[in-house]
């Protein structure tokens, strides 16, 4: 009993803590129960790849662990964060933190069941170097991956994908230097319980001034640019010159479509904000049927303006990024946690 | 800097609420002024409290925070905040970042003191 505690209990709590640190709850529980899911089924997957690759090569356990266990392991991870990340399910460095945690976090629980199962082994301290050692570093490089492909893709969005490759290497490189035990497995373990919470809790504080500048800021300049939008001098702005130069690119009713979504993104980014801003004083803003209708009909707007559409909006940066995000944090407000229910 | 030209708090009391009539804008400048007020009111035990906007033209988002804040505590400490007087800009503030349901609104200072009496 106390091997299984030692080798499972450290990791879990560790991203339970991350998960109630973040007052703008920005992961939903949904999210995060995925992540983990997701982090399981890759550790499986690493499992059986694992058996084949071993038979395949014949590499002996330490060479294999210091060679293709790092690059096998952090790539299934990686995969696992590439949906979230490419969905605008992300939307700062402290929820990639969480998600990445979490997907590390599921595949260390199965890969410590896996070892219980196999491993009898009664010295407490090879339990607790697997719980407090491995698992915590299959949770933070993961989170590396993911915090350094947010970082790089909001820097620059052309190259999303791409962004997710630094993050990688760093966590293969970490995942081989953590394998060859160059200090003792329990010191190794010593060290990742000092740096880890460090760490996390300087991308965590960074994170969280970020989100709460990007929440006020970014209200007040969306009331603006909305009052601008509907005030009757919307035609001498920039935004309203632009929508009549698209009328000699695109029919008259896909432009008049692109006006109402832009009108609808800031009303959806305004609400969102609204809702971390209330979150962050520890309120909870009821999320009501205009906002379900909102979303609705900026899911037919993208229909109906098309992506050569979508994409002539992009120079105008009012359409960000961020606003599928947006979306996906209205859906899953005030949402009970249910693993079966699809994306709308 | 806090600087009275831009916001006037004026308090007064009626039907054992506290009202606060603010005058002029609410932003990044005058809202900690504002905080600190607020923070007194609760700090010193008042638990009914009603926010006059009636001379408010702007609220920023660091006016919302100082707000959400306000009802933050007052329904820790089991009170009642109303807000009133809310012209077009300030409520249309409100109404977009979804902040409505979160206050009991009323269109006059004697509907709020009806919404706050205990």
């Amino acid at each position: 009993v106390a091997a299984v505690v030692i080798a499972l209990l450290p990791v879990s709590a560790f991203l339970l803590i991350l998960f109630l640190f973040d007052s703008f709850k920005l992961v939903p529980r949904l999210m995060l129960a995925r992540a983990l899911a997701s982090g399981a089924a890759a550790a499986l997957v690493a499992l059986a790849l694992h058996r084949w690759l071993f038979d395949l090569t014949g590499f002996d356990t330490r060479t294999f662990a210091r060679y293709v266990a790092p690059l096998t392991e952090e790539t299934l991870k990686a995969l696992c964060l590439l949906y979230p990340l490419r969905r605008g399910q992300i939307g700062f460095p402290v929820d990639a933190a969480i998600v990445g945690f979490g997907v590390g976090a599921g595949f260390a629980l199965v890969e410590n069941i896996d070892y219980l199962r196999g491993l009898n082994d009664p010295r407490i301290w090879v339990w607790a170097a697997r719980g407090f050692g491995a698992a915590i570093m299959h949770a933070s490089t993961a989170a590396v991956v993911a915090i350094t492909a947010k970082t790089l893709a909001d820097r620059n969005p052309s190259h999303a994908l791409i962004a997710i490759l630094p993050g990688w290497i760093l966590a293969v490189a970490l995942h081989a230097t953590f394998n060859r035990a160059l200090v003792s497995p329990l010191l190794a373990a010593a060290v990742l319980l000092f740096v880890v919470p460090l760490v996390v809790l300087a991308v965590f504080e960074r994170s969280e001034s970020m989100t709460r500048e990007w929440v006020g800021e970014g209200l007040d300049l969306d009331v603006e640019l909305l009052a601008l939008i509907r005030s009757s001098h919307f035609d001498e702005t920039r935004l309203g010159r632009y929508l009549a130069e698209l009328r000699s690119r695109f029919p008259g009713p896909v432009v008049a479509d692109m006006f109402c979504l832009i009108q609808l993104e800031l009303e959806l980014g305004i609400r969102a904000k609204g809702m971390l801003m209330a979150r962050e004083a520890g309120l909870e803003v009821p999320i009501d049927d205009q906002i379900r209708a909102s979303l609705a009909e900026r899911r037919y707007l993208h229909r109906t303006i098309g992506p050569t559409g979508l994409l002539a909006l992009r120079p105008l940066q009012v359409t960000t990024l961020r606003d599928d995000w947006h979306g996906y944090l209205l859906r899953h407000a005030g949402k009970p946690a249910r693993w079966w229910r699809r994306d709308v | 800097m806090y600087d009275p030209a831009l916001m006037q708090i004026d308090e007064s009391r009626a039907g054992g609420a506290v009202v606060l009539a603010l005058t002029g804008r609410v932003d990044s400048t005058t809202s900690a002024a504002l905080e600190h007020h607020l923070a007194g009111l609760t700090a010193a035990g008042e638990r009914r409290l009603i926010v006059d906007f009636s001379g408010v033209d702007y609220i920023s988002s660091a006016g919302l925070r100082v707000m959400l804040a306000l009802a933050k505590r007052v329904r820790d400490l089991k009170g009642a905040l109303a807000l009133c007087g809310m012209g077009d800009a300030v409520r249309q503030v409100f109404a977009l970042a979804g902040f409505l349901p979160l206050f009991a609104v009323a269109d006059s200072r004697d509907a709020a003191l009806e919404k706050v009496a205990g």
